[in-house]
């Protein structure tokens, strides 16, 4: 039986059970102690008991020794029985020897009933009972009492009173020897002194014992007991020692031995005997009373202790009990908390928690683990929830990690088609293909899970009779609390349908990929994705479009608009949309997208992305067009009409309609053939036109068409033939241009021609009045006509007008020739002027250089006086230096004088003190005085001559000074005039130099007069020439006005103005011929430079007034 | 031994006085003429710099070293209440004994030895106050001008007070 299975309440019980032994043993050691001494106690009173017995029966005998009558027994109130004290105690006390001899020696006595004689000597027995009293004294242990007052009291019992009663008995036994004898010697004197002597130590150490037992008893009350018999004792024991010296002294003083009264002795040992009794009576008397208190003391002492140690020990049994009571009260509590929690009740109260003792703590400690395992349960109870749902949602099974099937629940079972019997204990690998089966793959897979790896994904795997499976599954290796893997549970969901259905969408969203531009946005338009034709579509890469807005492809007008808002926002709330769509690709690229905006639906039918599926449309956009343009403006500028193939109108256009001038309805379902005349509606040809636009065959060309009413219109056509996708006609389109205007112009043209050519023939031949008519003309045609009309009109009046400018030629060119006359004699005038410029000219220059030359000695002049100046300056300056030479001799001259002055001052002084002394000597200094007088005016007068050189030489100062100053000005003075002369130099240097420049000057004038004298001779040269030129132009204006008369310009009256001229291109090739000679003359004199030279400067002179154009001249 | 009429002409007049005649020294302060007897004269010397004492009448100019006597030098100007006398080389210290105190005079210059009879001395006139008249001890008379006689005595024993007025004010 180990501890352990004790409850705490019997093991505290036990402690305490256990603790009584000790606790026992110790008491029982204390009472024996104290029994012990109680005992020692009992066995000394034993002691006395038989030490009274001893004691009395040999006092009897010394008693009765002195008495004669006597016998023991008269001193004794009742024999002590001996015998049997001897019986009783010899055996504990071991006295037996002792008491034998002691009882022998009584016995020898025949006591108590036999007298004893006088003469008995009893120290025998004194000492035997002295024997026996110690034998009591060391077997009642009363020798070795602890207590001072029984101690000493005892000693006296024992052998004190004993000592005292042998010493006793041999004084009297010595004195009644000697009382006999006939004399008594020295030595018997002595001997009885040392007896005496004896007596006296043992009375006065009992009686020091007695009073060592009053000093040492504790409660004091032996002195009062004891006093009474003590000082009997004493009294006793002093008259016998009295009564003894007594004899002594007698004796000593030579008395008889024989005549001493021993009365006195006797009595007073009687009496000494009967005190001695008391006292020993007294003392056993308060011996055994103290011996008693001591036992009773002991007794009560023992007691006290025990009652207090057994107080003291039920306390702690109490206390035990009651910490037990609590302890297992707190446990049994939190173990009944405990106990609930273990049934999972975690809704108690822990009590005790507020203990600080260990019980509390546990407690504390309990109720954190309650709220844990609270919580713990919470938790277990969730997950097992989930791991219900999980069981009734999916496909569960669980395997070893071997890999062995452990359990499976019904939907796997469901979707393999296995039952559990036949699954369970097989291996994974039953429902794998048994190609992956053997792969390294497989056997990593489970070592992966086997590790504790987790494994999911979507798994193909084989159910019953191969059918093949798809499960989105997790592997999960289980952990057990060790965190090591004991088992895997695989999740599963059958997804086969899914897997097909998503294999099938993932084949057509890669057939849409390859076949179109996709693109997919968010919600808000951000691009996610886009695939390779979208991007080559817009050409951008995708990292520059990913998360751009979609608003990048549109243009920037649209995407302000509501419009582009409202798109996203339907495509927002997962509405459709699809249509053409304008885009704009990189680089501002228009492109058109036949697209459709898809919002992609999530699990919960909200969109949560677009994706847009477009075809790039552009190029056929663009063609379209360009088609619908081209159509457009052909139906425009053409006129168009479409027919069935066999000629029926199936629609016209309206240029065609109002260039027929039908309506529409009036020719709709009409043959082509009532636009032509009836000859060709009848011909072949036409028929054959028909047939060729049936084959398919195109035919353009003009083709004259009858309008509404016979209206006859010309059109420029194509008849086109429009071919079926199989390459067969089914209708003919005819593109026309009514060109019935132009056809009537060319014929106009062609009239208009002929009448021309007829017009320009006769100009030719200097005709120059035919006109072309120009009725019937209009338009270009007419304009034409008329433009040729006003040609000839034009030249006609040119014609006459240069006729008439010849006249005006000729006339001026006359003039002319007088004009060179004229400028060929002022020419000649100005050459002379100019002989007689150059003339003034050489006298200028002349002029010119003479005053050149004399500024050039002016300007020495100048420098030599500037110099002269300067030199002035240099002499000024050291006369003012000589000045301040002299200023400064001056003040050392006044320095000097006023040493001098000091000189005559002092010489004064001393004069005076001189007169003093000699005044002072009285008549002794009457020569003195007159000495000192002279000394003083002398010394006066020095002075004063001093203070006139000091006046005169002050005043030469200032006057040097003012010389000074008037050298300065004049230095100064000096210094003006070297300035004024230098300026003068300069300005006369500038005139000579002026001068220099000036007859270069002129030097260049008369060059240019010469030069001028030449260009004058060119000049007459050219005015020649240009009297020749003259000539020529006059002849060749005559000759013009010859040919200007060969045209016949028409005389109508349009032309009156012109009416005169044909007479003066007659009259003008006469009146040149006259002008001719006069004309030539003119000319030859101002080659021969006759009168011309005059008119020329004439000219000049005006030339010079009016200071035009001089030096072009 | 001078007869009156050669004490206007002092440079001839030499020698000590009869008992009737009497020599002084006469000296200029500003423009008046002072006489001090010529037997108090114990010498005359040229200007030179004092050590100035502190903590004196302003017309205590200082002391000067005499060949080992320190002399105690007063500015009579300034005695007399005109003002400070500003002391150049050329003015002069007469040195006297009063009451066999020595003192030294600061004056402008010194101006002659005068030989006067004794009846030529006149008295100071009555004045109004009396106290002022005690410096001087008489007037000489010499030629138009004349020479006023200081007593000494009385200029140096008596205690000018604070409140007391400066002679010729």
């Amino acid at each position: 039986m180990s501890l352990n299975s004790l409850k705490l309440g019997t093991k505290i019980g036990l402690i305490l059970a256990l603790m009584v032994i000790p606790v026992s043993l110790l008491a029982w050691l204390f009472i024996s102690q104290s029994t012990q001494d109680a005992v020692m106690a009992r066995s000394e009173l034993s002691g006395i008991d038989y030490a009274r017995g001893v004691w009395q029966s040999t006092i009897s005998v010394t008693r009765a020794v002195g008495d004669n009558r006597a016998t023991p027994a008269t001193f004794l109130q009742d024999a002590p029985n001996l015998a049997a004290l001897s019986a009783t105690y010899d055996d504990s006390f071991k006295s037996g020897a002792k008491a034998s001899s002691f009882l022998a020696e009584l016995n020898r006595l025949n006591w108590p009933n036999a007298s004893i004689p006088a003469d008995q000597d009893v120290a025998p027995l004194i000492s035997e009972a002295s024997g026996l009293m110690s034998a009591i004294a060391d077997g009642s242990q009363l020798t070795i009492d602890p207590q001072l007052d029984t101690f000493y009291i005892m000693t006296n019992m024992m052998t004190g009173q004993l000592d005292l009663a042998q010493h006793t008995a041999l004084l009297r036994g010595s004195l009644l020897k000697l009382s006999v004898q006939s004399n008594v010697t020295p030595a018997d004197v002595g001997a009885l002194r040392a007896q005496i002597a004896l007596y006296e130590d043992a009375e006065s150490s009992l009686l020091a014992n007695l009073d060592a037992a009053f000093r040492g008893n504790a409660d004091g009350k032996l002195a009062d007991a004891m006093k009474s018999s003590r000082t009997a004792f004493a009294d006793a024991a002093g008259h016998f020692q009295s009564a003894v010296l007594d004899l002594v002294t007698k004796l000593e003083g030579g008395a008889a031995p024989t005549s001493l009264n021993l009365s006195d002795m006797q009595v007073a040992r009687a009496e000494l005997g009967s005190a001695s009794a008391a006292l020993w009576e007294d003392s056993a008397v308060n011996m055994a009373r103290m011996l008693n208190d001591r036992i009773s003391g002991i007794n009560a002492r023992m007691w006290q202790m025990l009652a207090i140690v057994g107080a003291i020990f039920l306390a702690a049994i109490a206390l035990g009990g009651v910490i037990a009571l609590q302890t297992t009260r707190g446990f049994a509590r939190v173990i009944e908390v405990m106990g609930k929690i273990r049934n999972g009740d975690f809704s108690t109260e822990v009590s005790g928690t507020d203990r600080k003792d260990e019980v509390g703590q546990i407690a504390s400690a309990v109720a954190v683990f309650r709220d844990n395992g609270l919580k713990i349960a919470e938790l277990t109870a969730n997950f097992k929830g989930q791991v219900d749902a999980i069981h009734k949602a999916q496909a569960v099974i669980e395997f070893g990690l071997d890999g062995r099937i452990l359990d499976a629940n019904a939907h796997f079972l469901n979707a393999v088609g296995y039952t559990l019997d036949e699954v369970r204990g097989q291996h994974h690998q039953l429902f794998v293909d048994p190609v992956y089966r053997q792969t390294a793959d497989y056997r990593l897979f489970w070592e992966k899970l086997a590790r504790g790896e987790f494994d999911s994904g979507q798994y193909k795997r084989i159910g019953k009779g191969g059918k093949e499976i798809w499960l989105e599954a997790s592997y999960n290796p289980i952990m057990g609390l060790d965190g090591k893997p004991y088992k895997v549970v695989k999740y599963a969901t059958d997804i086969t349908a899914q897997k097909m259905k998503f294999a099938d969408f993932e084949g057509q969203m890669a057939a849409i990929h390859k076949a179109q531009a996709v693109i997919e946005f968010t919600l808000d338009g951000r691009i996610l994705d886009a695939n390779e034709h979208f991007l080559n579509a817009v050409g951008y890469s995708l990292s520059e479009i990913r998360g751009q807005h979609h608003s990048l492809f549109v243009d920037p007008s649209y995407r302000q608009s509501a419009d582009y808002r409202l798109f996203w926002e339907k495509l927002g709330r997962g509405e459709f949309d699809a249509g053409q769509y304008k885009r704009i690709g990189k680089g501002g690229k228009e492109l058109w997208l036949e697209a459709s905006y898809n919002p992609i639906l999530d699990v919960d039918g909200k969109p949560y992305k677009v994706v847009k599926f477009a075809t790039d449309i552009t190029e056929q956009k663009m063609k379209f067009a360009d088609y619908e343009g081209q159509m457009s403006a052909i139906s425009k500028a053409q006129a168009v009409i479409s027919f069935s193939l066999d000629g029926k109108v199936i629609d016209a256009n309206e240029n065609f309609l109002s260039a027929l001038g039908y309506t529409l309805g009036e020719i709709r379902g009409q043959h082509h053939s009532m636009f032509v005349d009836a000859a060709y509606r009848q011909s072949p040809d036409y028929r054959m036109f028909w047939d060729k636009l049936g084959r398919g065959e195109y035919d353009a060309g003009q083709y004259k068409r009858i309008g509404k009413g016979g209206k006859e219109i010309w059109i420029q056509a194509s008849y086109n033939p429009i071919l079926d996708m199989n390459g067969k006609p089914f209708k003919v389109v005819k593109y026309a241009t009514d060109v019935t205007e132009q056809v009537r112009n060319a014929q106009a043209l062609q009239d208009a021609v002929r009448q021309s050519q007829q017009v320009i023939e006769a100009a030719k031949e200097n005709d120059l009045t035919q006109r072309i008519p120009l009725e019937g003309k209009s338009g270009e045609i007419g304009s034409m006509c008329e433009g040729i009309n006003s040609l000839l009109d034009t030249m006609s009046s040119v014609v006459a007008e240069m006729m008439d400018t010849a006249t005006t030629i000729s006339n001026a060119v006359a003039e002319i020739s007088s004009g060179t006359t004229d400028l060929s004699q002022r020419t000649e005038q100005q050459a002379s002027n100019l002989e007689e410029t150059a003339a003034s000219m050489e006298e200028m220059a002349a002029t010119v250089k003479q005053n050149a030359d004399n500024a050039q000695q002016a300007n020495q002049l100048a420098a030599s006086a500037r110099g002269v100046a300067t030199e002035g300056g240099e002499v000024v300056a050291k006369a003012v230096n000589a000045m301040s030479r002299i200023e400064g001799s001056s003040q050392k001259i006044s320095d000097i004088i006023s040493v001098i002055d000091e000189i005559a001052f002092q010489t004064n002084l001393l004069a005076l003190n001189a007169a003093v002394e000699a005044a002072r000597a009285g008549d002794a200094g009457k020569g003195f005085a007159v000495v000192a007088s002279e000394v003083r005016s002398l010394a006066q007068r020095s002075s004063g001559a001093a203070k006139d050189i000091k006046a005169l030489i002050v005043e030469s100062g200032v006057q040097v000074k003012d010389g000074v100053k008037l050298v300065n000005d004049a230095g100064s003075a000096l210094t003006e005039i070297v300035g004024s002369i230098k300026k003068v130099a300069d300005i006369v240097s500038d005139i000579a130099s002026a001068s220099r420049e000036q007859s270069a000057g002129v030097e260049e004038i008369n060059k240019a007069v010469s030069q001028m004298d030449e260009m004058t001779q060119q000049n007459s040269a050219l005015v020649e020439e240009n009297a020749s030129a003259t000539r020529m132009l006059q002849e060749q204006a005559e000759d013009m006005h010859r040919r200007m008369s060969a045209f016949t310009v028409e005389e109508a009256a349009p032309q009156a103005a012109r009416s005169a001229r044909p007479s003066a291109p007659q009259a003008k090739p006469q009146a040149a011929k006259a002008a001719a000679p006069a004309h030539r003359a003119p000319v030859k004199k101002v080659a021969n430079g006759g009168r011309s030279p005059a008119k020329m400067q004439a000219e000049l002179h005006a030339a010079f007034d009016s200071d035009a154009d001089w030096k072009e001249f | 031994m001078a007869d009156p009429q050669d004490q206007q002409n002092p440079e001839t007049t030499a020698g000590p006085s009869s008992p009737a005649t009497r020599q002084f020294i006469s000296f200029r302060v500003g423009d008046e003429e002072f006489a001090i007897d010529i037997m108090a004269v114990r010498e005359i010397k040229g200007w030179t710099a004092t050590t100035v004492l502190p903590n004196q009448q302003n017309y205590m100019l200082g002391v000067l070293n005499l060949r080992g006597t320190i002399v105690p030098i007063f500015d009579l100007r300034c005695r007399f209440g005109r003002g400070l006398t500003q002391a150049t080389a050329t003015h002069v210290v007469i040195i006297v004994s009063v009451d066999d105190r020595i003192v030294g005079l600061l004056v402008d210059a010194v101006s002659d030895i005068l030989t006067v009879n004794a009846v030529d001395i006149r008295p100071v006139p009555d004045m109004e106050q009396t106290v002022d008249s005690a410096f001087l001890s008489g007037i000489i008379p010499v030629g138009e001008s004349m020479v006023v006689l200081l007593s000494l005595e009385n200029l140096f024993n008596q205690t000018p007070s604070a409140g007391l007025p400066a002679i010729a004010a």
